[in-house]
């Protein structure tokens, strides 16, 4: 639609009746192109001009180009996050834990296979050798081998399995110390950092707000975003600090666990507030296939008056830490709404609730391939949202098995360690995906809630979670006055060129003058387009590729000098100049895009501002010294008449 | 208007010698001078401490130098900040960083009962400390929650470890973990209270305007991307001369421009400038420049070649330069005169750009007439004198 219009336009140009068939094409052309740039600039100029230079909506809400002031001229808020590395270390040691557990299956508890071994023989294992991985130190792996059994099976040969990241060290003749090493470690470190920060440039880009800046130092992230707009600020603190990570964990509702904790424990030991209650749930089936129905306890924490259901969540998380579930589960926690209105589907948060969950996961986020956000069919046509999933090959063979082995069961869908939803498995489902449904029955807030969940979790989940450390609401980093001598100077710089160029060339100077000026103009569309941000180093690019734009027609105009001089006519001049000129043109503009390039690969902040401005302008400045002057040049010749000449001063 | 006579042919090849040697001292002088004394290096690239403050009062830059080295520091770079806002205000920099050594960590961790043995006195044990990388910030995760006074009382006595003042230090930050977060005292406070301790009362104000540190590492490897940028740019260069152009054109292109980007550092060195960042970026835009001086000639070399059948390489280059004069010099005083708003008008980096690269304009103006061109044509007549003239030009 848009580029048909632009055809339109360009053919309408075309008809003109004037010149000959080259000359239309090209001045269609450059119309054509100077009429983009100035539909892409008139948002800007309305926003500029505070509504002077209006622009109507119709291009407004289709038009999202935008050059907005960077966070030297501006200010902003810069949010420092701190990665917790050690984390991501405690996972790397951990994921060697299960990997060492099941290799000691293998020597000690007839374990075969790869998979992962079963209760049955950990429980085996657990009787001949102790392995543990201890909460403070989160690089090593600790092993005793019980009397009786024979040690000398953690040989070479089983050292050598972890290898390149794990050192053993030998404390006695039945005790084994496995950590990881200092190199592996720093190389952990610096992953996890680089991993979080694009992630986080992931988040911040796919939320559209492309003049914010990721950059690192040391283990922090640091997020700039200009402007002052407090509600995106509240957005991307929210956005940026999610760990996103997604787990799958069956439930186990047949254990009498919270049955007996309830029949035990005094109320001075429970939360302010805390009851035990009682649901129906799914248990399996039997081997005729029947459904089975079992009723299963947990604990409620009801949120009580002044208190938000963060601290409520808390305060159960703070009580569930003091139990001690049994062996290979744990607890997990789930946000309960109460339905406020039936007609509106409004809804409030009441408290918290505990699961008793299997304590391995069996499908983490990194098994999945795409999320999205997608009306719910089956809803009762209230306008339900849920996101759908699709998981890799290995995700979705896993999920595949899991449905199929625990048919009648339910599991739970945690997201950064709360529990989404525990739906009930009905069959076994294959192909590769599911769908995670809200929990709130509101269907604005589970728009919402989709929306932000597809976000995090197409952007990948963080290797480890970050803590805000530090933030600032900065002012310009520049006071208003060097700000204004910089634009001055920028100002002052561009004039001296163009008068340069008028006293120099003449008539042809006032031709490359207007060039200058549409380049300036396309420069800023594409700028605009980019969704740069315009800051004091990227309007120094723009004042001087100012003074190197010229450098095109001054070229062109030297040659046709030349060519005059050997008494050729103006017009075989201009055709020569041009024609000759142009491949030192494109040799030299070309050098220093290449230049240009690596600065732009090369720089952080400010450099690469500075850097893209030199490369976009020096582009435009090859499309305006060659062709919109050429344009112009052609018109004064004309007009000139057929044998008079021109003179370039 | 006319800058040279038409038609003449200036001869820049007979003095060769005297330009070439000249450019070799002044590039073998930079790259001496680049070793000993060796580049002033800023902050982003040697890590240390900044900190801008805002005197409420006229203070000289000798009495900030003074105070700050009674306080234990290095000579500090104190440079002075135009603000019509704050007319006292100062940047000063050290080359200091908080770090807490690995012994003072092996300390703090023995202190907080970490690790299996626990010694006597051990109210609370610690699961683990962390180290923030500027030093400034310590997080212990202890087992049950913890008295903080207790927390406090074991850093007392530590040689170069103070906690910061407050009431809130150190503080509770995960009730659930039993996180518990120490302040230190950071260079950058300790900068101030150097300030306050010797300078006149009232002075000093509470805050600085800005505190910032970068780590040496950091600095390190920033320092690295830098050359590497800087040599792969001047590696692509030579490969585009050499493709569009001839194999024989390219090193007289590229030494053109390792001499502009070195002897502008050199000049820099000499005028006891900083190299930081910004300076990176503008011989990355001298070199892109300078580059399309000598390409441009090269086009017009190329183009003579099939004018001037049978006339000499010297005569080719000499005729070459000649008629590309009033465009070199042309473009680059357009530039230059930009540049000289900038540099007139502007303030902090920017001015420091605005020089930068007006040195390396006038350098590059020069080389690419008196060592480009020369330096190719004596590349050509001892390397590739058997095919002279011939297959010059190939496109």
């Amino acid at each position: 639609m848009f580029l048909l219009g632009l055809m339109a336009l360009y053919f309408a140009f075309l008809a003109v009746p004037w010149g000959d068939a080259n000359w239309r094409a090209r001045f269609a052309f450059v119309n054509v192109v100077g009429i983009v740039g100035f539909v892409l600039l008139w948002p800007t100029f309305d926003v500029m001009t505070a509504g002077r230079v209006s622009c109507p909506k119709y291009i407004k809400q289709r038009v999202d180009a935008r050059l907005v002031a960077g966070l030297d001229l501006r200010g902003g808020l810069r949010l420092v996050y701190t990665v917790d590395v050690a984390e991501a270390v405690k996972d790397k040691r951990d994921s060697y834990y299960e990997e060492m557990r099941r290799e000691l299956a293998k020597l000690y508890a007839d374990h075969q296979g790869d998979e992962a071994p079963s209760d049955e023989l950990l429980s085996k294992l657990r009787e001949r050798v102790t392995i543990e991985a201890p909460r403070s130190r989160t690089h090593t792996i600790l092993l005793t081998i019980k009397a009786g059994q024979d040690a000398s099976k953690i040989d070479m040969r089983f050292v050598n399995l972890f290898k390149p990241d794990l050192e053993m060290r030998k404390l006695s003749a039945t005790e084994f110390e496995f950590s990881i090493r200092q190199s592996a470690e720093s190389s952990i470190r610096d992953r996890a950092v680089a991993q979080a920060k694009d992630i986080v440039l992931r988040r911040v880009d796919s939320m559209g707000l492309r003049e914010a800046a990721v950059s690192t130092r040391a283990e922090d992230i640091i997020v700039e975003v200009p402007g002052q707009d407090e509600a995106s600020f509240d957005e991307i603190r929210e956005i940026i600090s999610q760990t996103a990570r997604l787990e799958f964990k069956l439930l186990d509702d047949t254990s009498p666990y919270f049955e007996t904790l309830e029949q035990q424990a005094t109320p001075e030991t429970l939360p302010q507030g805390l009851v035990f209650q009682r649901e129906n749930a799914p248990i399996g089936v039997n081997e005729k296939g029947e459904e089975l129905q079992g009723a299963v306890t947990y604990a409620y924490l009801p949120t009580i008056a002044g208190e938000t259901s963060q601290q409520t969540y808390e305060r159960l998380r703070e009580w569930a830490a003091t139990l001690t579930p049994p062996e290979d589960r744990e607890i997990g926690f789930e946000l309960v709404r109460n339905l406020v209105d039936e007609a509106t589907q409004k809804e409030e948060e009441v408290g918290y609730r505990t699961h008793l969950l299997r304590a391995r996961a069996d499908i983490t986020g990194d098994m999945i391939r795409d999320a999205q956000a997608a009306p719910d069919q089956s809803s009762t046509g209230l306008g339900g949202w849920g996101v759908q999933l699709s998981f890799s090959d290995k995700g979705g063979s896993i999920f595949e098995r899991i449905t199929g082995d625990n048919v009648n069961k339910r599991f739970a869908i945690i997201l950064d360690t709360k529990v989404e939803s525990t739906p009930r498995i009905m069959d076994k489902i294959s192909g590769g995906s599911s769908r995670i449904t809200m929990g709130s029955a509101d269907p604005t807030i589970q728009l919402r809630d989709s929306k932000k969940l597809e976000l995090v979790l197409r952007s990948g989940a963080l290797p480890a979670p970050i803590t805000p450390s530090n933030e600032q609401h900065i002012g310009p980093s520049l006071g208003k006055d060097s700000i204004r001598l910089g634009v001055e100077g920028a100002a002052a710089g561009g004039m001296l060129v163009l008068l340069f160029m008028i006293m120099y060339y003449r008539t042809a100077g006032v031709i490359a003058d207007l060039a200058v000026l549409m380049n300036l103009f396309l420069q800023l569309a594409v700028l605009a387009s980019f969704g740069a941000s315009m800051t004091l180093p990227g309007i120094a690019g723009l004042a001087l590729t100012l003074g190197m734009s010229v450098d095109a027609n001054i070229l062109i105009n030297e040659r046709i000098r030349e060519e005059l001089r050997d008494g050729k006519s103006a017009r075989v001049a201009v055709e020569l100049g041009y024609s000759k000129a142009f491949s030192a043109i494109v040799d030299g503009q070309l050098t220093t895009l290449i230049a240009a390039a690596v600065l732009a690969q090369y720089g952080t902040g400010p450099i690469k501002g500075f850097a893209v401005t030199l490369m976009v302008g020096v582009t435009c400045s090859v499309f305006t010294g060659v062709m919109v002057t050429r344009v112009l040049f052609d018109i004064w010749v004309r007009s000139a008449g057929k044998n008079k000449s021109i003179s370039l001063g | 208007m006319q800058l040279f006579p038409i038609g003449r042919v200036y001869d820049f090849t007979s003095r060769r010698g005297l330009f070439m040697g000249i450019s070799l001292v002044l590039t073998l002088g930079s790259f001496v001078l680049l070793f000993f004394p060796g580049p002033r290096l800023g902050t982003d690239f040697r890590g240390g401490t900044e900190v801008e403050v805002a005197f409420t009062e006229r203070v000289t830059p000798a009495q900030v130098e003074a105070a700050v080295m009674k306080g234990d520091f290095s000579r500090p770079d104190v440079i002075r900040v135009e603000d019509p806002k704050n007319p006292h205000r100062f940047l000063i920099r050290v080359q200091e960083i908080s770090t807490i050594t690995d012994q003072q960590q092996l300390e703090i961790e023995k202190r907080l009962c970490l690790g299996e043995e626990k010694p006597q006195g051990c109210e609370h044990h610690g699961l683990e400390v962390k180290f923030s990388p500027g030093g400034e910030k310590i997080s212990v995760r202890f087992e049950e929650p913890p008295d903080l006074s207790w927390v406090r009382a074991q850093f007392a006595g530590l040689s170069g470890i103070k906690l910061r003042a407050g009431a809130s230090n150190p503080t509770v930050i995960d009730e659930r973990d039993h996180r518990v977060e120490i302040q230190l005292t950071s260079r950058g406070d300790q900068l101030m209270d150097a300030l306050r301790a010797g300078l006149a009362a009232g002075v000093v104000p509470d805050q600085a305007l800005r505190t910032e540190w970068i780590g040496p590492k950091a600095g390190a490897q920033l320092r690295d991307a830098a050359v590497k940028s800087i040599v792969i740019s001047l590696v692509f260069i030579m490969a585009y001369v050499a493709f569009r152009f001839d194999l024989r054109f390219a090193p007289g292109g590229v030494l053109a421009l390792v001499h502009d980007a070195v002897v502008t550092v050199g000049v820099l060195i000499v005028l006891g400038r900083e190299i930081n960042l910004t300076t990176v970026a503008a011989i990355l835009t001298i070199i892109g420049f300078s580059v399309n001086d000598t390409v441009v000639v090269f086009d017009r070399v190329r183009e003579n070649l099939a004018k001037l059948r049978g006339a000499s390489f010297d005569k080719l280059i000499n005729v070459s330069l000649s008629e590309m004069l009033s465009r070199t010099i042309l473009t680059s005083s357009t530039v230059i005169m930009v540049l000289l708003c900038f540099f007139i008008w502007g303030t902090g980096t920017l001015r420091d750009f605005a020089l930068t690269l007006i040195i390396g304009m006038v350098l590059g103006v020069y080389s690419s007439i008196y060592v480009a061109l020369p330096l190719t044509e004596y590349l050509d007549r001892k390397f590739f004198s058997t095919v002279k003239k011939k297959a010059v030009a190939r496109t």
